[in-house]
């Protein structure tokens, strides 16, 4: 099995993108997605949210996809996945988007119990052939309304029931839908839901039913708050424990070397060990487990920073 | 005299067993409470708030100082409770994400350095309605009230609070404040926020100032 990079650099949180932003700059964008593509980008997500640097309309960002999504196509035919919570974005994008200039199906990204227009997403999905990213993060609360998933049956049930949805009503595939089984910042994961993640994937490989179906993270979250120097190492020791549970895409920086440490490499088995220690004990909360997991975390990053040193 | 820099130090450093024993021990000796948690915890959290700040520290080892922070705080709290007349929060704070958005991992920073630096805070969770955010901040008699947001079709919802808000004369001194990653200032000043903070430390700060202007 060999990991999936969705490319995630056309976000506004990168300098590049937030340039082509600002300018509505289509070679910026051009540009971009052409050094993903060559980079072996499976899909080129377009994510065009504001930022605390940049800040963006919903309707700015639905007036500039018609503009843009025909220049992304014009300098490659890799899939584009639309990365916005809205039926009316993924709408606007749908209809900017040239089916035929394209090897593949475009990406909805994404579905969760929270959205308000589910129904019309669906209904999306199934007329315009698309895949799409579903967020196991959320779950369905009986008697309507949605809330964290906090527990792997959780986020598996809600799996299964998105899945039901999209082959009975979309008529999806499994090889049509990816699910994001959630993933936080590993030195700041009060909730256990790394380990939650990573349970759900198991969880799923169980389930004959689901056979078939991918699973995607959105990587650059992983690392959040740690030191530069191991970030990326980081990453790519999470990559190998969670393509070892059925991990088969992630949404990550094609420049950033995105790959699976090898299983013997010594951060993988303390990773390991780290997210071990992060699961509550009898009568601990999760956030005790989640300091416990902070703790280690840090000597992990102080333990590789030091080798570096000495290293060099 | 408890040695507080030592304590400062243990807590900075996420010592918890030191931090529990430091604090012990200055009860011990009958040092006041107020006198333990501002020189011996909050001036420590002080340090790690600034260090988060300027990327000396990183998040684990915030979270890892908000542990230290909690223990010492635990022995604390019982004394503080029982004598709550003289022992008034920084501030009272109610911190939620809108309507709609189920994250808050960046809300939940906030709200650990936010008792690390002495306030009530008050999570009132996530997905959270105008309503609740008017409830809480009556019935804790807020003197902030904090929202968060990570979606782009969430952040509007904000304005819908801070509007709602404007209805409750009894509530015109609360202060409203924004956060979360697709927020910046100058979507603050459009939907009329008393304050924007752009990361934990910042965040904290401007509460601080707030409840100094007060």
């Amino acid at each position: 099995m060999s990991l999936h990079i969705i490319g995630e650099l056309i976000n506004n949180a990168y300098a590049r993108a937030r340039r082509a932003w600002e300018a509505r700059d289509v070679t910026g964008y051009q540009t971009l997605a052409s050094l993903q593509a060559a980079a072996g980008a499976a899909a080129i997500n377009l994510n065009l949210d504001g930022t605390q640097r940049v800040p963006v309309r919903q309707e700015e960002m639905i007036a500039f996809l018609p503009t843009v999504i025909p220049a992304l196509q014009a300098v490659t035919d890799v899939p584009l996945s639309f990365d916005n919570p809205s039926l009316g974005y993924h709408r606007a994008a749908i209809a900017a988007y040239d089916r035929s200039r394209c090897r593949g199906k475009p990406i909805l990204n994404s579905l969760a119990a929270s959205r308000p227009e589910l129904d019309g997403m669906i209904a999306l999905i199934r007329d315009h052939d698309l895949r799409c990213i579903v967020m196991a993060s959320e779950k369905f609360l009986p008697g309507g309304g949605s809330g964290q998933s906090l527990d792997a049956r959780d986020s598996h049930e809600t799996i299964v029931r998105f899945v039901d949805r999209l082959v009975s009503e979309a008529n999806r595939t499994l090889d049509d839908i990816i699910v994001d089984p959630g993933l936080a910042p590993v030195g700041a994961d009060t909730y256990g839901l790394i380990n939650i993640g990573l349970d759900t994937m198991r969880r799923c490989a169980e389930d004959p039913q689901l056979r078939g179906l991918h699973f995607s993270v959105g990587l650059s979250n992983f690392a959040w708050g740690t030191p530069k120097g191991i970030k990326d190492q980081l990453e790519r020791a999470y990559l190998t424990l969670a393509e070892r549970a059925g991990l088969d895409y992630a949404l990550a920086n094609v420049e950033h070397n995105a790959t699976p440490l090898p299983d013997h490499d010594p951060l993988v088995a303390e990773l390991a060990a780290a997210l071990e220690a992060g699961r509550a004990g009898p009568g601990e909360t999760t956030e005790d487990a989640g300091f416990r997991q902070a703790e280690k975390v840090m000597d992990i990053c102080n333990a590789y920073l030091e080798r570096q040193e000495a290293a060099s | 005299m408890p040695d507080y820099a030592q304590l400062n130090q243990f807590l900075y450093e996420g010592n918890a067993k030191e931090v529990e024993r430091l604090v012990r021990e200055a009860l011990a000796e009958n040092r006041p409470v107020d006198e333990v948690l501002n020189d011996g915890l909050i001036a420590g959290m002080a340090v790690v708030g600034e260090d988060f700040k300027y990327s000396t520290l990183y998040v684990p080892e915030v979270l890892v100082a908000a542990r230290a922070m909690k223990a010492g705080m635990a022995i604390l709290k019982p004394l503080l409770v029982a004598d709550a007349a003289n022992h008034p929060p920084r501030g009272t704070l109610i911190m939620g994400t809108v309507k709609g958005d189920l994250h808050d991992i960046g809300k939940n920073l906030v709200c650990m350095m936010a008792e690390g630096a002495g306030f009530k805070v008050v999570d009132i969770g996530v997905d959270q309605p105008t309503e609740s955010f008017i409830a809480a901040a009556r019935t804790h008699q807020a003197h902030i009230v904090g929202m968060s947001a990570l979606l782009t079709t969430t952040m509007p919802y904000m304005k819908v609070v801070i509007d709602a808000f404007q209805n409750e004369p009894d509530l015109a001194h609360v202060k409203l404040v924004i956060g979360g990653a697709p927020v910046n200032r100058m979507f603050a000043d459009e939907i009329g926020a008393d304050g924007y903070g752009p990361d934990a430390p910042s965040s904290v700060e401007m509460f601080q100032r707030f409840m100094a202007a007060q």
